[in-house]
């Protein structure tokens, strides 16, 4: 559904995560839940939440604000989730992103939004589609697909499979990776 | 599929030629009703046909059961065509009460 | 025909069932070249795909097949025998059969080259003359002395004896135009077949009725037609559209009729367009006994046919019902089984309104009766329902027989291959997904199992090698079993190159079993130079791999000089699982059904590891703490449950905060980004919403012991730095 910019302006749905607004493009927005029970995977990092059941299937949440760095999101009545579809090596699946709060659909003329700075963002460059300003403040847009398939989200094995070599008899996991799986 | 109309006097004769398959049912109906308006006398030449399918031995059906009704009755003028007789022959059209005539072999009139 | 018509897409897709069908007959004939039966049915599947051929444009099918279709059916008359050499070159035209439907739009010069090649090889099976051989089928027909078809040539091969007269009623379907099947077409074919008498009767509406759509077929046809031709003749003009439109066929007369009494039977037709079947049948057979009747006085004077003909009454033969054996074939689903779905689908209703009863009165006694019995029901009705999706495995073994029969030739091998319990179900997306890694297990057993014929004499064995695949049900799984009889794997030699390939260390001390799991490993192939047959760098790692992506397990025996047994256990279903719910703080699992053994418990006092280990049945089996495991937050509590399961004989207890009871839990596939964790199978929302997580338990214990291991390996290598 990521349509690209072709239009004088543009859509995004605003959210808060920490004191930073953030925007993403209202085609990737499926639909904003309430906070839910979100069910815990173990041996996963800690900004992969866990799944939530939207409509009878298990969708994966994201604690952007963690992963972006930006500390843990603290539930309030204002924390939602915001489920978006990403598309991923031509395959399209849809994943959850936990914001503080969601504010509003915005409009952003095209040409006002300017390309990401190098840095000095709240999180990393690649992330980032571009800058908007609106109300005197500035917006990170996100590159949805971008965010979700990174491969820390993608292939989080390299982080935390290596601990569990498939044959047995084959003891060349190191030390390490048990503490990387403990943390 | 190819329609012409030719009128003498009240009577009207109306020739199809060509493939009259399920493509054309639809506009060969409307030329049929159309005919079947314009008065009790009608007549078909189906000499044409190089090609008929179910559909067309039902419009003729129709129009015979439809001119029945209105105390008239389906004329055919012309030679029966290959196709037309052999189609009506192996689907039981020609055996139906209505058409027997138009098919019957003795009943020429153009 | 426009391009686009979806019944060309039908028409592909039944050639292929057909070819599938025809492989099968042929490879059965090489076991028993007497069983005419089979002769029968590939012939019946050849004639119908050169019949389909001509009517869906390709044009090629139907003239390659034309000769093969005579060849066959001079088997079917027993002027030509069964040979090897034929059964091999008709399987090569099956092929070519396949190549020419997958062709893109028109067979290109290639293929038609290829199409007379094998056709020259077909010429020398045909007769000298084809007139000669028309007259030898022709033939058996003429035994009868008031049989009048001769002269006159049908579209069809005469069945032995004297013709019949069927009674065939078509009521098309009303948009049958739109699939591309006109009903003219088809009664011509019909027509085609004998002497036919049709009437055409039912609803026609008026011209300038409203409703009258011009491109719709009204009302019945029913065909009174005396043939030399079988019913499944009669029946193959119909079978593009027996999906749709009611076709049912009937002999109701063994013998011949004069044309005249063909009309009369036609005549006592009229006015039964809406009838069901038995009242037209009665009808007829009332029309008939009065034509028997004078026909069998008249017979009677022919003294010495007298006998003949009074076995051949024909009055009691629709009691015969020859459709139903012919219709089955053609059911995807086992009828019995959709019928049990209608009538739980009127219990719904029925449930449903008592349900409304109770609420209503507000008397809950009968709502949690009703309760209950929706319970029974819904289990019922799940089960049907999967069994609509059960498939017997046969339809992918067959496929093998071809298989090793052309590789064996290949390889210069010889060998018998055996496939037992086809009839064992699986789940469709199972027998799918598992006809690759069979091909390439059995491929294994034929190119590096199975020795050469010398080789194999030298060794003291028969010089025909054997493989037996066999399936079976054994508990919730299907058991799929490969055994050869060939020269066994070399444990010392599988040893040594893991080493070699750093899979191993060079002093582990592992057990045999360990080591031919080792072949698994990815990276790893015992063959010694690449062949054609199998080694083409897909491994056993991969197999392993697709096993285990259905929910299955793979296993390896050998014993060297006798030969090598591969085990695959396959769940029978991907879509359900039969479980027990377990809770670990606020996480919450299921525990397959499959691997559970039972339930014990035990009281903790201080730390605790993540693996310890318990009594149970006088024996120590290790025990794993899912707290510490998944780092469950919340409180060690001092009373755990502690589920035992078995997994490859082994006992492993894992220790949860609660059992809370059965359940059975659709299984919904994690998102992709979870696939490193292969001890989830996958997720289940439960009634309240929530989710569990659906544990693979096989793979958590292997999970377990990978982290024991490395645990305990970095244990005594951190004491061999201190030292």
């Amino acid at each position: 559904m990521a349509v690209t910019a072709q239009a004088e302006s543009q859509r995004f749905l605003t959210m808060t995560l920490g004191h930073e607004i953030f925007a993403i493009d209202i085609f990737s927005v499926r639909e904003i839940l309430d906070y839910t029970d979100i069910t815990r995977i173990p041996q996963t990092p800690e900004f992969m939440r866990g799944v939530v059941n939207v409509r009878g299937s298990a969708v994966p949440v994201v604690d952007l604000r963690m992963k972006f760095g930006l500390g843990q999101v603290e539930r309030t009545l204002n924390t939602r989730i915001v489920i978006v579809e990403i598309r991923h090596d031509d395959a399209v699946s849809v994943m959850g992103a936990l914001a503080d709060s969601v504010k509003e659909v915005l409009e952003l003329e095209t040409d006002r939004i300017d390309p990401p700075p190098r840095m000095g963002a709240a999180v990393r460059a690649d992330f980032i589609r571009g800058i908007g300003k609106h109300a005197d403040r500035f917006i990170l847009i996100l590159d949805v697909d971008k965010v979700f398939s990174s491969d820390e989200i993608q292939d989080m094995s390299q982080m935390f499979a290596e601990g569990a070599p498939s044959a047995p008899g084959a003891p060349f996991a190191s030390a390490q990776v048990e503490e990387e799986f403990v943390r | 599929m190819e329609l012409h109309q030719k009128r003498e006097g009240d009577r009207l004769t109306l020739a199809i030629s060509g493939k009259c398959t399920v493509e054309h049912a639809a506009a060969l109906r409307a030329a049929l009703l159309e005919a079947v308006s314009a008065g009790p006398k009608l007549g078909l030449d189906v000499s044409g046909v190089e090609e008929a399918d179910v559909t067309f031995l039902q419009l003729l059906l129709a129009t015979a059961l439809t001119m029945e009704r209105e105390g008239a009755s389906l004329r055919r003028s012309g030679a029966l065509c290959e196709a037309v007789r052999q189609a009506a022959h192996v689907s039981g059209f020609d055996q139906t009460p209505p058409l027997q005539t138009f098919f019957a072999d003795e009943e020429r009139d153009g | 025909m426009s391009e686009i018509d979806p019944s060309i897409a039908i028409y592909v897709e039944e050639t292929r069932e057909l070819l599938a069908e025809l492989e099968r007959g042929l490879l059965d004939l090489e076991n028993d070249p007497s069983d005419m039966e089979r002769v029968d049915a590939c012939f019946r599947a050849m004639h119908t795909i050169k019949g389909g051929g001509a009517m869906f444009g390709f044009e090629e099918i139907s003239r390659f097949t034309h000769d093969v279709e005579t060849v066959l059916d001079r088997v079917r008359a027993g002027a030509l025998p069964v040979t090897r050499e034929l059964l091999t070159l008709t399987l090569a035209a099956k092929d070519h059969i396949l190549a020419l439907l997958e062709a893109p739009a028109e067979a290109g010069p290639d293929l038609r080259e290829a199409s007379d090649a094998l056709l020259d090889s077909f010429a020398a099976f045909l007769p000298e003359a084809r007139e000669e051989a028309a007259e030898a089928q022709a033939s058996p027909s003429q035994q009868h002395p008031t049989a009048t078809l001769d002269g006159e040539t049908y579209a069809c091969e005469a069945e032995p004896g004297p013709p019949s007269i069927y009674w065939v009623r078509f009521r098309p379907a009303p948009r049958i135009l739109h699939s591309g099947n006109d009903p003219v077409r088809l009664l011509a074919e019909c027509d085609g077949l004998g002497r036919a008498r049709v009437l055409r009767h039912g609803p026609m509406p008026d011209l300038d009725a409203p409703d009258f759509d011009p491109e719709e077929t009204y009302g019945v046809f029913d065909v009174i037609v005396r043939t030399p031709c079988g019913g499944n003749d009669l029946r193959d003009v119909f079978i593009f559209v027996d999906g749709d439109s009611d076709v049912l066929v009937e002999r109701i007369h063994r013998g011949t009729l004069r044309d005249a009494d063909l009309d009369e039977l036609v005549r006592a037709l009229a006015g039964l367009d809406a009838a069901p079947p038995e009242v037209v049948l009665d009808a007829l057979s009332q029309a008939l006994s009065a034509k028997l009747a004078f026909i069998t006085e008249a017979k009677a004077r022919v003294a010495e046919k007298t006998a003949r003909l009074t076995g051949a009454e024909p009055s009691k033969q629709r009691q015969t019902a020859p459709s139903t054996a012919a219709a089955s074939t053609t059911l995807r689903v086992d009828a019995a089984r959709l019928d049990s779905v209608v009538n739980m689908a009127g219990e719904l209703v029925i449930l449903q309104s008592r349900l409304r009863q109770a609420v209503q009165a507000r008397d809950l006694d009968a709502a949690a009766a009703v309760d209950e019995d929706l319970e029974r029901l819904t289990d019922a009705m799940r089960d049907v329902a999967l069994g609509l999706r059960m498939l017997p495995i046969g339809t992918v073994f067959s496929q093998f027989t071809r298989l090793l029969r052309d590789l064996s030739a290949t390889l210069g091998k010889e060998v018998d291959f055996e496939a037992r319990g086809g009839d064992t179900e699986l789940d469709k997306t199972v027998i799918d997904r598992i006809k690759d890694p069979l091909v390439h297990i059995l491929r294994n057993s034929l190119d590096h199992g199975v020795e050469p014929p010398d080789a194999r004499e030298a060794a003291g064995k028969p010089r025909r090698g054997r493989i037996t695949l066999s399936a079976s049900h054994s508990g919730g799984n299907v058991v799929i079993a490969i055994v050869d009889d060939g020269r066994g794997i070399d444990v010392a030699a599988v040893r040594k190159k893991a080493v070699e390939r750093g899979l191993l260390p060079a002093d582990a001390d592992v057990s045999e079993k360990e080591i031919l799991e080792m072949i698994f490993a990815p990276g790893f192939s015992t063959a010694e130079k690449i062949s054609d047959i199998s080694g083409r760098g897909v491994g056993m790692d991969v197999v392993k791999r697709n096993i285990e992506a259905l929910r299955g397990m793979v296993e390896l025996e050998s014993v060297l000089g006798q030969g090598t047994t591969v085990t695959i256990k396959l769940p029978l279903t991907l879509a359900i699982i039969d479980g027990f719910s377990v809770v670990v703080g606020g996480d919450s699992f299921i525990v397959p059904l499959v691997n559970l053994r039972g339930f014990q418990e035990r009281f903790l006092a201080g730390e605790t590891r993540t693996v310890e280990n318990m009594e149970r049945m006088g024996e120590l089996i290790p025990v794993v703490s899912l707290r510490r495991l998944f780092d469950v937050p919340g409180d060690q509590p001092g009373y755990e449950r502690v589920v035992v399961t078995e997994v490859e004989g082994e006992m492993v207890g894992f220790c949860v905060d609660k059992v809370v009871g059965r359940q059975q839990a659709v299984i919904k596939s994690l998102d992709d980004c979870y696939r490193h964790l292969k001890w989830i199978s996958g997720t289940t929302i439960n009634g309240d919403g929530s989710i569990s997580l659906i544990l693979d338990v096989p793979q958590l214990v292997r999970f377990v012991r990978g982290q024991e291991d490395s645990r305990l390996h970095a244990a005594r290598a951190s004491r061999t730095l201190t030292q």
